[in-house]
């Protein structure tokens, strides 16, 4: 019972769940202790069956693969736990609760009492537009890191939304620090196609290869550190120019503080210098006040139908 | 750098001095700072000595263990949550537990290291004992759980209750 809480806490993160659960009712030390329950991941999913049930992995008595099913909108006032930290609040992929009519009060309301970690919410054209509704919603959770899954990036310009009404600073403000961005494929309800009107398709605009303003626009915001997954902020039918990256690297090294961005780009042949050394680090770019470390190594992808160029890992820092 | 013939003194809680090689210190954060912080010539043998609040018993054992893993690396590796697993504990440590005595004696002794581990911030032998612990409780009813933790239940009929509601969705 002397033990300091941080050596208590030691000792719980070693036990699986239903000894923790067991540990609860030893002492209220423990209860304190023990309490709030840490959920890795917690993934929500929109189905059609409604049934309160808990589905356990026969492999993995400790990992529930549904804990409860739902109506959704909640037709009552309901919360899923009193208090909990989760690791991972995912919004599947595979029929997405998207952001839209009132789901961002429901979800808060259901997860009023939680701190997340990190949180990926997914958009499609539909609801890109209410972007600005998930800076109070990150507030309310604590989380610090969100990802942005968009759907159909190739067809549509997912990212202007990103890049008004200070957006990024609304999530600096909200406490959010780290950002990542995806391309997604999303299952389960009938999107449009190929835009139907020049106006609207992305691979006709006169866009960048890359939106690196948008990098840069979250990075003068505070954000710190942002991940870019392929099909996300890349124009697929372009491969970024040397001139445009040399251009952000410049840009970046305006700001002020640490940031770090971990890239895969789409690049032409001229965009890189021939390898110096064998350790994979291409380009180290000085000058008198910071050093930006580009590293990169080649990224085996699934072939696409696209012009020449390398898909590579791109990992950049600035201190 | 640490020169392996480098001593430090060590003075336990009941009185008794311990001189040790640097080389075993250097794994003790504890340690580590009080000779940073008194500022001694690295070469002075021995340095001046560094008061510890473990008793000398308990010292002798955390030597024992220090002396058996003294080339591990530093800083000792941050593990995650999937990593962290009471599993793993080396044959050497397994015994060197065993070794206790009497069930109640290495009961004692184990809380008794994992306290001095703490308090000299040694980070592979409090992460060894915690196992050890952790092992020793999971799987047991509560109040074979108490029973290993010297604890008694200071719950009222209807707080269990609630917790017992609580822990519902989470029992298989």
């Amino acid at each position: 019972d002397s033990f300091p809480p941080e050596v208590l806490e030691k000792i719980i993160a070693k036990l699986p769940q239903q000894s923790r659960v067991a540990l609860r009712m030893v002492s209220r030390r423990f209860n304190n202790i023990v309490q709030p329950f840490e959920l890795q991941t917690l993934t929500l999913q929109m189905d059609h069956a409604i049934r309160s049930s808990k589905i356990i992995d026969r492999d993995d008595p400790d990992k529930a693969t549904c804990f409860r099913r739902f109506a959704f909108p909640p037709t009552c006032n309901y919360s899923f736990f009193e208090s909990t930290k989760i690791g991972h609040l995912e919004i599947s992929k595979s029929n997405p609760i998207f952001i839209e009519d009132d789901n961002v009060e429901h979800l808060t309301a259901l997860l009023s009492g939680c701190a997340v970690e990190k949180v990926t919410l997914v958009f499609d054209i539909r609801t890109i537009a209410n972007l600005n509704k998930v800076p109070s919603f990150l507030s309310s959770l604590q989380a610090m890191h969100v990802v942005f899954a968009l759907e159909k990036t190739m067809h549509y310009d997912m990212i202007t939304p990103f890049l008004l009404d200070d957006f990024a600073a609304k999530l600096v403000s909200a406490g959010v620090r780290e950002v990542s961005f995806s391309g997604e494929h999303v299952n389960g309800r009938v999107q449009e196609g190929r835009p139907q009107t020049e106006d609207h398709a992305w691979h006709l605009c006169d866009s960048p290869a890359f939106s690196f303003d948008l990098l840069l626009n979250f990075f003068e915001a505070g954000i710190k550190n942002i991940t870019v997954y392929t099909k996300a902020l890349e124009h697929l039918s372009k491969d970024i120019s040397k001139e445009e990256f040399d251009s952000f690297l410049e840009n970046l090294d305006r700001l002020a503080g640490p940031v770090r961005a971990e890239l895969f780009l789409t690049r032409s042949s001229e965009l890189w210098d021939p390898p110096n050394s064998r350790d994979g680090r291409y380009k180290r770019y000085d000058n008198d006040r910071a050093i930006v470390h580009v590293t990169t190594s080649t990224v085996k992808v699934p072939p696409t139908p696209r012009p020449a160029g390398y898909r590579q890992h791109v990992t950049i820092e600035y201190k | 750098r640490i020169y392996p013939l480098m001593r430090v003194t060590l003075t336990t809680s009941d009185g008794a001095s311990v001189t040790v090689s640097r080389q075993l210190t250097k794994h003790s954060g504890f340690i580590e700072k009080a000779i940073t912080d008194m500022a001694v010539d690295d070469n002075a043998v021995p340095l001046s000595a560094v008061a510890v609040d473990v008793d000398d018993a308990t010292l002798k054992l955390v030597i024992e263990w220090l002396t058996e893993h003294r080339d591990d690396a530093l800083p000792y590796p941050e593990k995650t949550d999937e990593e962290r697993r009471a599993d793993d504990i080396p044959a050497w440590d397994q015994a060197f537990v065993q070794k206790w005595d009497t069930k109640e004696d290495q009961q004692q002794t184990l809380y008794a290291v994992i306290t001095a581990a703490d308090k000299l911030d040694i980070k592979g032998l409090l992460d060894m004992t915690c196992k050890t612990l952790a092992n020793k409780i999971n799987g047991k009813t509560v109040e074979e759980m108490r029973e290993i933790l010297q604890l008694e239940c200071d719950f009222t009929e209807e707080e269990l209750a609630e917790i017992r509601k609580e822990n519902a969705w989470c029992e298989n």
